[in-house]
């Protein structure tokens, strides 16, 4: 090749110069125009087989949520899967046979699953019945009615791309999963001779110099699939012929160096397709997500035709913005295929009366669930470098639930329009954040960081740091709890006026939120109502560097100065921070890290780098139980009694509210046995919020929780902790028949020594038959 | 080298509570996806791919983040990867589970004995021994 166009040009020169004693001139000049043609050909050499081979495309990074993982026994709804069915972008049919359907029958769902390589293994391909009762997956059958007892995995839904700086987005497919039908179209359309040509088609170039002769400009193609790639790495829209020389001379180099198939699939993925936004679509994958929101397998032979159509021209053929010029040329397309009997002329006439199919909209290219994806970015950028993140196709597997993270964004969003519907002004003013968490291995479920969960704007989540008041309070008892020989839960604390002259010389003097003393109070009760006196003053006594020693152990904020103030919540944290702290509690005293990622592979599919759980013993979990048995009353007596009449029946729950000053910030950390949740409510502004603990983030949170799969908490004593009734009236031994009989945890050997004159009592006697007979009745 | 060490034990364990007289407690119930998962695990860890492991445990404890099965084999997995602090914990949070005297304690505490006497405890592996031993008596 290099020789003839060699020969070629030396000819030119020998025309222009005609003198014959400059022969030797001519021939020097001849050897010199060689010598730098080939190193002109050399460099193109290079700039084609690097485009071609080096780092062949630019990849986003691949943000995915969780995959729903079946098996029966787990709890969920009908409506759930068909929820993530929906996410997927599952279609409905009667009777689904192709990857990517499913159909609601009536006491379960049928569906085809698409089949995913995930890092532990590959789940395939295939039809599966789910049965539904009781709100849990009954049975799971295959296709042929056989029970299946293993674990199957849905495919996971893709919740954001990372992309290139460039702009280019892809979705690359192999060759042998690309449908033949869309290969031998392509070929017929644009160049039957593919197999056959070495790169270039002269006839066809000639053809198309004589048109562009004629018109005195470039008017026409004639390109090979391989000219038509080699234009694609290199875009420039002129028509010039010095162009198309070096495309020419370019094409034959790559068919030179590769086969066949390796430059079809290249020009498979690597073809322009289309504009959304700022990113450019290239290659067919990834154009039939945008056009069509399916999978390139999942296409009908009229919607694999308007993909073909398109090549000649994304912008003007594009079906959304000129459908007839794409119905035209589509239909173009399906005769051509008739008349190279890849279809019947009748099919070719039946696809050619149906409708285009393609989407109203184009896919999103922003995250749905941008705050989340924040918080994924911030722990990828730990371990990975931005660049990479952009261009090496990395495949990344979060713990978002997507379900449980709708449910969070409508937790949000009702309860705080409710909350406004009452109020004559500042209706929209109120802003919330809230995080999910599993407590049994720490993966962030659900994450939403502001009221319009779909706006990337401020992540109220992970950067708005507000002062967290009595979310501090089960951690100054935790502390007191430790010295067991002198705090138990019965212990009796003053709860009377306090004032303190601080160091600065200014006074302390924190009330209660009732404005009310309540005199001596069971050490319990002071956490059950949140008593800012009695709390306060047992900080005190205990030092205020334990409870902040205490905050940094369990995984908050290490930075904080042990003032009074802190006893309080004077202490600023993001919700994110706070559920770390509170998971730490939710879990007994085990910290782990928060996680959001579990797993990352790279774009062939191998594992870079796993998340392991890891666990430390941050506190004993005797006394973080007792803590959680305290906090499981404020919710059936306490300041979150709301809850009762919130949550499902028999739901056992631990958690506590909080208020700031002038009602500013409204925040409820609590948990159940499976998931931990924290809301925050308040405004931008920082103005007052008008709402409490109880008023504002408690509904919300509530809201969430009623509608998560779960277990009640852990009420069952570890080891060296029982339960003991207590006369909350004088923090005595009494028993269930005591008017004010409470059940309170105990370390061994520190249940109080004195007995309760209720217990007594005639009364008390007449209450314990009663009590005894009630049990013999009672199954719980 | 720690699979002999730790498996003679668990074979004289499974001894003794074999030649019991009264019923023994129920070995805490695995959903035969839990137990799939982990049989999994087990074959992937011999084949020394602890990554593999590591994650289908994580998929059982995702099941149920209570079985005790579960997070004793997490914890072997952590001392096979000479992490022994985190070994512990993990120990700990299966006893949390299985129950006082149940043959799961029992091996959490062989598995715990192992750990302190990697630890240089000697002391402690001793009396996390007896701990095992006294359970498997009491199995009898």
């Amino acid at each position: 090749m290099v020789k003839k166009a060699a020969r070629s040009k030396r000819k030119t020169s020998r025309r222009k110069s005609q003198p014959r004693s400059h022969k030797g001139l001519l021939w020097k000049t001849g050897l010199i125009g060689l010598v730098l043609l080939s190193i002109y050909v050399i460099y193109l050499d290079m700039r084609i087989k690097q485009s071609f081979e080096g780092q062949r495309w630019a990849l986003p990074a691949r943000v995915f949520a969780r995959p729903l993982e079946l098996h029966t026994g787990l709890p969920l709804r009908r409506e759930e899967l068909l929820q993530e069915l929906k996410l997927l972008r599952y279609r409905k049919d009667a009777h689904p046979n192709n990857p990517g359907t499913y159909t609601a029958v009536r006491d379960g769902v049928v569906l085809v699953s698409r089949g995913f390589r995930f890092s532990d293994g590959e789940e395939h391909q295939r039809k599966l019945r789910i049965l539904f009762s009781n709100g849990e997956i009954s049975g799971l059958r295959d296709e042929n009615g056989q029970p299946i007892h293993a674990l199957v995995r849905l495919e996971p839904v893709l919740i954001a791309n990372i992309y290139p700086a460039h702009q280019e987005d892809r979705s690359l497919v192999q060759l042998d999963e690309v449908p033949p039908l869309l290969i031998r179209t392509l070929m017929a359309v644009e160049d039957k001779d593919y197999y056959h040509h070495l790169g270039v088609r002269p006839t066809a170039i000639i053809r198309a110099m004589l048109a562009n002769l004629r018109a005195g400009r470039a008017v026409q193609g004639g390109s090979t699939l391989t000219q038509q790639l080699v234009k694609n790495y290199f875009l420039t829209s002129s028509r010039s012929l010095w162009r198309k020389f070096n495309e020419a001379i370019m094409a034959l180099l790559l068919e030179m160096h590769y086969d066949k198939d390796e430059i079809l699939q290249a020009y498979l993925n690597e073809i322009y397709l289309g504009q959304s936004g700022a990113q450019a679509i290239h290659g067919f994958g990834l154009a039939s997500q945008f056009y069509f929101q399916r999978h390139l397998n999942e296409l009908e032979p009229e919607q694999l035709a308007l993909l073909v159509a398109m090549v000649k021209g994304p912008s003007y053929y594009n079906p959304r913005r000129h459908p007839e010029r794409a119905r035209d040329r589509r239909n173009l397309v399906l005769d051509v295929m008739a008349q190279d009997e890849l279809i019947t002329p009748q099919q070719a006439q039946n696809y050619q009366s149906r409708q285009l199919g393609v989407s109203q909209k184009a896919p999103p290219t922003k995250s749905p669930f941008p705050a989340f994806v924040d918080l994924v970015r911030e722990q990828l950028k730990r371990d990975y470098d931005e660049a990479d993140l952009r261009s090496e196709g990395l495949m990344v597997f979060t713990t978002l639930d997507p379900l449980i993270q709708l449910r969070t964004e409508q937790g949000v969003r009702q309860e705080l329009s409710r909350i406004e519907k009452s109020r004559t002004k500042d209706r929209g003013k109120l802003e919330s954040a809230a995080v999910v968490v599993r407590v049994g291995n720490g993966e962030v479920m659900a994450l939403v960081g502001g009221r319009d969960p779909r706006f990337p704007g401020f992540n109220r989540a992970l950067n708005a740091r507000r002062p967290i008041g009595s979310l501090i309070k089960p951690l100054v008892f935790l502390e007191a709890l430790k010295l067991e020989q002198q705090y138990t839960w019965a212990s009796l604390l003053d709860d009377g006026p306090l004032s303190i002259t601080l160091d600065d010389g200014s006074e302390w003097a924190p009330t209660n939120y009732d404005r009310q003393s309540h005199g001596p109070v069971l050490m319990e009760d002071a956490l059950i109502h949140s008593y800012n006196q009695a709390t306060a003053r047992l900080g005190l006594e205990i030092g205020v560097p334990r409870v902040t020693q205490s905050l940094a152990q369990l995984g908050g904020r290490s930075d904080v100065r042990a003032y009074p103030s802190v006893l309080l919540g004077a202490v600023d944290m993001t919700p994110l921070e706070v559920a770390r702290v509170y998971q730490s509690l939710a879990t007994e005293g085990y910290r782990m890290p928060l996680r959001a990622i579990r797993s990352v592979m790279d774009a062939e599919g191998r594992s870079l780098q796993q998340y392991d759980l890891d666990v430390h013993q941050a506190e004993d979990p005797r006394y973080v139980f007792m803590v959680t048995a305290a906090m499981h009353e404020v919710t059936r007596q306490g300041t979150a009694k709301g809850l009762v009449q919130r949550l499902p029946g028999g739901l056992k729950v631990a958690g506590k509210t909080g208020t700031t000053n002038d009602l500013r910030d409204s925040w409820f950390a609590g948990y159940s046995g499976d998931y931990l949740g924290v809301v925050w409510v308040g405004r931008d502004d920082n103005a007052s919020s008008g709402l409490t603990g109880a008023t504002g983030a408690l509904p919300v949170w509530a809201h969430i929780f009623n509608g998560l799969h779960q277990e009640s908490i852990e009420l069952d004593p570890p080891q060296g902790v029982k339960w003991s009734w207590i006369d909350r009236s004088n923090g005595l031994r009494g028993d269930k028949s005591c008017d004010e009989a409470l059940r309170i945890p105990f370390i061994a050997g520190t249940v109080p020594q004195g007995t309760s004159a209720c217990t007594q009592s005639l009364d008390g006697a007449v209450k314990r038959s009663w009590n005894w007979l009630k049990d013999l009745f009672d199954t719980e | 080298m720690f699979i002999m060490r730790h498996l003679i034990p668990l074979v004289l364990l499974a001894l003794l509570s074999a030649c019991a007289t009264t019923p023994t407690p129920e070995p805490v119930e695995s959903s035969p996806e839990i137990a799939a998962l982990v049989q999994q695990a087990d074959d992937a860890r011999q084949q020394g791919d602890h990554a593999r492991a590591q994650s289908l445990l994580e998929r059982a404890l995702r099941i149920d983040a209570r079985n005790p099965r579960t997070w004793y084999e997490l914890a072997s997995l952590k001392l096979d990867a000479g992490a022994l602090d985190s070994a512990e914990t993990f120990a700990r949070k299966s006893l949390r589970y299985s129950g006082e005297s149940s043959r799961e304690a029992a091996q959490n505490w062989l598995l715990i004995s192992e750990i302190r006497r990697r630890l240089g405890d000697a002391a402690g592996a001793k009396a996390a021994q007896q701990k095992a031993q006294a359970i498997g008596r009491s199995l009898r």
